[in-house]
């Protein structure tokens, strides 16, 4: 093809073109996204989609990080205990980049008081052009969400949908695999495992735009030996220290928390499971959610819907962690 | 970085591009040079000053070997001491560890022998392939082909050109050299048949290639677990996955390099037309074919020791013996060295050993062959005989493609082995397929894009490229082919959520 017999008005016509069906295939896609909410093809998108469709101005807690993050907290027990409005905008493997997009998805329509952040992000350590390949790649479906639900012509040609229940970001997991590895596993050391470079900048965006918004920030570390040791608390301990924030690892209180390796993992000491869960979110409730003074809003009429799930949710969860700790292994 | 990722895509080539338009035509070759240097840093970090040092003494040893040229001894010592240290470092970086890995395994029979232990040797990114282009130039100097460059930048440039730096195509200094500095400037129709070289490129890697390496890497890591039909189903998709691949990144390659205005070696030309093994590999991985025909079996045809031979062989056991003979000496280091360039493993040697053996078995079998035409009156060039040869050849291919990639010679042989037990043809429509990771959308979309990929090299068969036809359609058409291509790999593209990165087959031998 000689582009030079093309002339300027046919060239200007293509990429105008180009331009419209991209914006119009976006916003089908997004729509498509939010109506359809199967996680089957969403997977890691559906946190977002989910987050983005939870009624403006109404959470309180947000917490974000990757699969650490929403196996350690479940919304509806702070719901239960104290009436403040969590919600886990977790993502499995979350990246700092996909952290900071999420904060900045959360920001278009919560004003949330504190954010609480799992750490194993910071941990991540993707090479860096491959993290860099992945902040293009969001930025580039922030502006063009046909390129992150691209997938989803295949659940159009599905006849029934695939929805888990949520409980505001936090699934019920009943899976029990026991861990076997040492109870000390994170031993002593006065080493500090190293954090990326790419992962502090993005670390320093996250605190700066949540100090700009009046959010305060506050890290902590969930109970896990496949994935914690004293070189990670170190570096953890220095960060935090360093961006004067307040920082409990889990880690160091496993057995304050009662947590029972042999019940309380769902996957050989990776991740909990919803008795893991239950534990640490009453001793996230006890040291860190009833210091915060925030207003118990369950008879509030806003979070009236939060009542009703709560309910469903205290059954389901019930018999679960009824049936996990009680089950003779 | 690979070719196909966007900080390449988005980032790294709009930026260079840019750059290079923007500067005096004379000084664009250092822009090409510098921005080669850069890539290869951030591909392989410090390991660039090794690279920059290796084209210093190619380029040292290029002025060296020319003005030699009155005297035949000392330019054949420096000749042969070049290209040896070339081989030299190739073979340090990439099969030390393998030759020591041979020498624990047959030392260990010893209960004395303790295990040397196994090096920490950092790889440079395109090893491979720069060297075999050094190797080239200075055997081109040598041969009195082409003159030494006096420009190291230009040496550098030819060795290092960024495109080329991962996959090839293995160029010959007279290729590209003279089109790398001339500085062409950035044409409104480089851009526009540079761009769509790279969509098409795109389409075969990120639409077809990354999907069917889901089911690849399933039935290859898992084969115990898979026999018979299933195992066939493994070297298909491998070979297809191959092609869509290795095809995939040069186009993307050769569309970044017209960018610039140069125009590299193409490196496939449709090869499952092909009606024989021989006619497979001149038309598959063809600058590597060229570089082995140049450098390797003419030199070893034309020797002293082959030409000796063949006059010997001849008078005793006439032309027929003497040429398989002859053909057996030139090929055997020919097909060695193509199965060792890919890699330090036993499945990549027999991978070359294999192809040895189709390539000698067509030439014993060329009497026969004529004689069995003349006997049954059959017509070679009918479309039913044609078609029996393509798609014996497909056999060779398929076969060769599942050993070259088993999880070693072992693992290759078991498979080959398991395909003769419980073959079940049942399991490719009774939902076995679907449990690999992929659903009945993506193997959808998999045969549509082979087909489409089948329908351009139909095209360029009949000598009418995909370009040419286009050009010859309204613009409606035109731009409707375009957006096709562009939205075909947005929305049907193997990335993002659910899928794995799949890194660069080729970007690894």
């Amino acid at each position: 093809m000689d582009i030079r017999k093309i002339s300027l008005r046919e060239k200007t016509g293509f990429f105008l073109i180009l331009i419209l069906l991209l914006v119009l295939g976006s916003r089908a896609a997004l729509g498509y996204a939010r109506k359809c909410r199967d996680s089957t093809y969403l997977k890691r998108n559906g946190a977002l989609i989910q987050m983005q469709e939870e009624p403006a101005d109404t959470v309180k807690v947000l917490v974000l990080g990757d699969s650490l993050s929403y196996t350690t907290v479940s919304p509806m027990k702070v719901w239960k205990d104290l009436g403040i409005p969590v919600y886990t905008a977790g993502q499995s493997g979350q990246t700092m980049n996909e952290m900071y997009n999420m904060l900045l998805t959360a920001l278009d329509t919560q004003h949330p008081d504190v954010i609480l952040m799992e750490t194993h992000s910071l941990l991540r350590s993707a090479k860096d052009l491959d993290e860099i390949q992945n902040i293009i790649a969001s930025r580039a479906a922030s502006v063009l969400p046909i390129f992150q639900y691209h997938n989803l012509w295949k659940n159009m040609l599905k006849s029934s949908n695939q929805n888990v229940m949520h409980f505001e970001g936090f699934t019920i997991r009943a899976g029990v695999k026991a861990y076997t590895g040492p109870e000390d596993y994170m031993g002593i050391s006065d080493q500090k495992a190293d954090i990326t470079q790419l992962n502090l900048l993005l670390f320093d965006k996250v605190v700066e735009r949540c100090q700009k918004e009046g959010i305060r920030v506050i890290l902590y570390s969930a109970p896990s030996p496949k994935n914690y040791t004293m070189e990670k608390h170190n570096a953890l301990q220095a960060l935090a220290d360093k961006h004067q924030l307040t920082y409990i690892d889990l880690n160091e209180h496993v057995s304050d928390m009662g947590i029972n390796w042999q019940t309380d993992t769902l996957d050989e000491g990776d991740h909990l499971n919803i008795s893991g869960a239950d534990k640490t979110t009453a001793y996230l409730e006890e040291h860190i959610l009833k210091n915060l003074n925030l207003p118990d809003e369950r008879d509030n009429k806003t979070y009236q819907s939060w009542n009703r799930e709560e309910m469903i949710y205290e059954q389901a969860a019930g018999e679960t962690i009824a049936a996990i700790r009680y089950t003779k292994r | 970085m690979g070719y196909n990722t966007l900080p390449y895509l988005a980032v790294f080539l709009p930026l260079v591009v840019i750059i290079y338009q923007l500067t005096a035509s004379r000084y664009r070759k250092y822009v090409l040079l510098v921005a080669s240097w850069v890539y290869f840093y951030l591909c392989s970090r410090v390991l660039v000053f090794y690279f920059i040092i290796l084209t210093v003494l190619v380029w040292l040893a290029g002025m060296g070997i020319e003005r030699l040229a009155g005297r035949k001894k000392a330019q054949k010592l420096l000749t042969y001491v070049s290209v040896g240290g070339l081989f030299g470092q190739l073979l340090y970086l990439k099969y030390f560890n393998f030759f020591l890995g041979v020498i624990n395994l047959i030392m260990s029979r010893h209960t004395s022998w303790t295990a040397i232990p196994y090096l920490n040797i950092l790889v440079p990114i395109g090893v491979s392939y720069y060297t075999l282009e050094a190797v080239g130039y200075l055997l081109e100097i040598y041969w009195g082909r082409v003159g030494a460059d006096r420009s190291f930048a230009t040496v550098s440039l030819f060795l290092g050109f960024f495109p080329q730096t991962m996959e090839g195509p293995i160029a010959r200094y007279q290729d590209t050299a003279e089109q790398l500095k001339a500085g062409h400037p950035v044409t409104e129709q480089h851009v526009f048949d540079g761009i769509t070289r790279i969509l098409w490129g795109l389409m075969k890697k990120v639409v077809i290639a990354d999907r069917l390496s889901v089911v690849v890497t399933e039935l290859f890591n898992n084969h115990a677990k898979y026999d018979g039909v299933m195992i066939a189903v493994a070297a298909v998709s491998y070979t297809m996955q191959l092609y869509m691949e290795f095809s995939g990144v040069i186009d993307i390659i050769l569309g970044s390099a017209l960018l610039f205005g140069v125009e590299l070696p193409e490196n496939f030309r449709q090869p499952f037309f092909s009606q024989s093994a021989s006619e497979f590999w001149r038309r598959w991985h063809i600058s590597l074919g060229v570089w082995l025909k140049t450098y390797v079996f003419y030199p070893v045809t034309t020797s002293e020791l082959t030409m000796k031979w063949n006059r010997k062989a001849r008078k005793k056991y006439g032309k027929y013996v003497a040429k398989i003979g002859t053909s057996f000496l030139a090929l055997t280091p020919v097909w060695l060295f193509n199965g060792l360039w890919h890699g330090a493993n036993f499945n990549y040697i027999f991978y070359g050993i294999y192809y040895l053996f189709f390539l000698m078995l067509e030439v014993i079998l060329e009497p026969a062959k004529k004689k069995f035409y003349a006997v049954t009156k059959a017509d070679p060039k009918s479309k039913g005989w044609t078609l029996f040869r393509i798609l014996r050849t497909w056999l060779i291919i398929f076969t060769g493609e599942l050993f070259f990639r088993a999880n070693g010679f072992t693992a290759g042989r078991q498979m080959f082995a398991s395909m003769f037990h419980n073959f079940g043809l049942h399991r490719l429509w009774d939902g076995t397929l679907l449990k690999f990771g992929l659903d009945r959308a993506d193997w959808a979309v998999i045969a549509a894009g082979i087909a489409v990929v089948f329908i351009s090299d139909v095209l360029h068969e009949k000598g009418i490229s995909f370009k040419a036809f286009l050009a010859k359609r309204s613009f409606v058409v035109r731009y409707l082919a375009l957006y096709a291509l562009i939205f075909g790999i947005i929305i049907f593209g193997a990335y993002g959520s659910g899928y794995q990165k799949v890194d660069l087959i080729y970007a690894g031998f």
